[in-house]
């Protein structure tokens, strides 16, 4: 008995299999439980992070493509080029307020990837969304066009 | 009392280890269901056919939660985690000494006095074993008393046989005296209960 007492064992299966308190059992349910909750949530969750990026970036474009609309009311036509890291076009006008500059850093993976105009009847404009696979988004005058959709 | 900090801090590894990882485990099942209800309303959001002005504001907020909540769990639960430790110390501190203190018991030292710091737990715990104790050193005294003296009429018996000069009258009253020391005994006894 001495003995029994004296020699301890500190392996951690030990210290939780060990002594009364909570049992195995117990333990072993919860864990069992939160692994099946976490396995169940984990997609899920990654699914709306995932959305919600697509969200905030169809959201972003939309807001641009208004933007280049009153561009375009102003000058006429639409920039020739734009410099996302600055968001000025080719002579070195603001194509957009600075804070929405800021805003689609922010919310498009940046770079943008490509920004031309289509035979000068309007614009092409390429840009990848923050979620998990990078959507390819191509924003038209008239539309968005989601990768893959 | 000892008012000193203790130095060591896992003082029954056991003991609080399994209470930090129930703990941690607690706090991390609390966080799963709190995370649930405030992600819950923005994800309904996105999911059903709301303008997309709404939806831009639920995706916002879920992605700000997204980067504010997780830091803040982990952080929560490492905290409450060493915390933890810090509490079963103030048991486990206690109970070490009990067990101390009643190992010494167990080999046959009475004098011990189970002495607590201020701030620890079991307290009252700590006070009954000493009342235990108390009792015991109280119990073999009367043993070794009533031992002594019945030693001593043993003596005074076999003296007074060698000698001869054994009558009824002094006979009689070492039986007394022997009589006295088993009622000592007996009333010593009397307070134990065993299942025979």
């Amino acid at each position: 008995m001495q003995r029994r007492i004296k020699k301890k064992d500190t392996s951690l299966i030990r210290i939780i299999l060990g002594s009364s308190g909570f049992t195995l059992l117990e333990l072993l349910f919860a864990i069992i439980i939160l692994m099946i909750l976490i396995a169940i949530a984990y997609p899920i969750y990654n699914f709306y992070i995932d959305k919600a990026n697509l969200t905030i970036a169809t959201s972003t474009l939309d807001s641009v493509q208004k933007a280049l609309e009153s561009y375009h009311l102003d000058n006429n036509k639409y920039p020739e080029k734009i410099d996302f890291s600055n968001c000025k076009d080719d002579q070195n006008h603001s194509v957009f307020s600075s804070d929405f500059c800021d805003r689609i850093k922010k919310d498009l993976y940046s770079p943008v990837e490509s920004y031309e105009l289509d035979n000068n009847q309007g614009y092409i404009l390429k840009a990848r969304a923050r979620d998990n696979k990078h959507t390819l988004f191509t924003l038209t005058v008239s539309n968005i066009t989601k990768e893959g959709i | 009392m000892d008012f000193q900090m203790r130095k060591n801090y896992f003082i029954e590894k056991h003991f609080q280890i399994k209470y930090m990882l129930l703990t941690m485990l607690l706090l991390l099942v609390y966080s799963f269901i709190f995370i649930a209800i405030i992600f819950a309303p923005y994800m309904l959001t996105l999911y059903f056919n709301y303008p997309l002005v709404e939806k831009t504001e639920a995706a916002r907020a879920i992605l700000l939660l997204h980067a504010k909540v997780w830091p803040g769990i982990s952080i929560v639960i490492v905290l409450f985690g060493a915390v933890s430790i810090f509490i079963t110390h103030k048991i486990a501190g206690p109970l070490y000494r009990l067990k101390k203190s009643l190992s010494q018991v167990t080999e046959g030292n009475l004098n011990v006095v189970v002495k607590l710091r201020k701030w620890d737990d079991l307290q009252d715990l700590a006070e009954h074993v000493n009342i235990l104790i108390g009792e015991l050193r109280t119990f073999v005294t009367t043993l070794r008393n009533d031992y002594n003296l019945l030693s001593e009429y043993i003596l005074e018996l076999e003296h007074k046989i060698e000698i001869k000069m054994l009558t009824e009258e002094s006979g009689r009253e070492i039986i007394n005296k022997v009589q006295e020391s088993r009622k000592n005994i007996e009333n010593a006894l009397k307070k134990f209960k065993i299942q025979q």
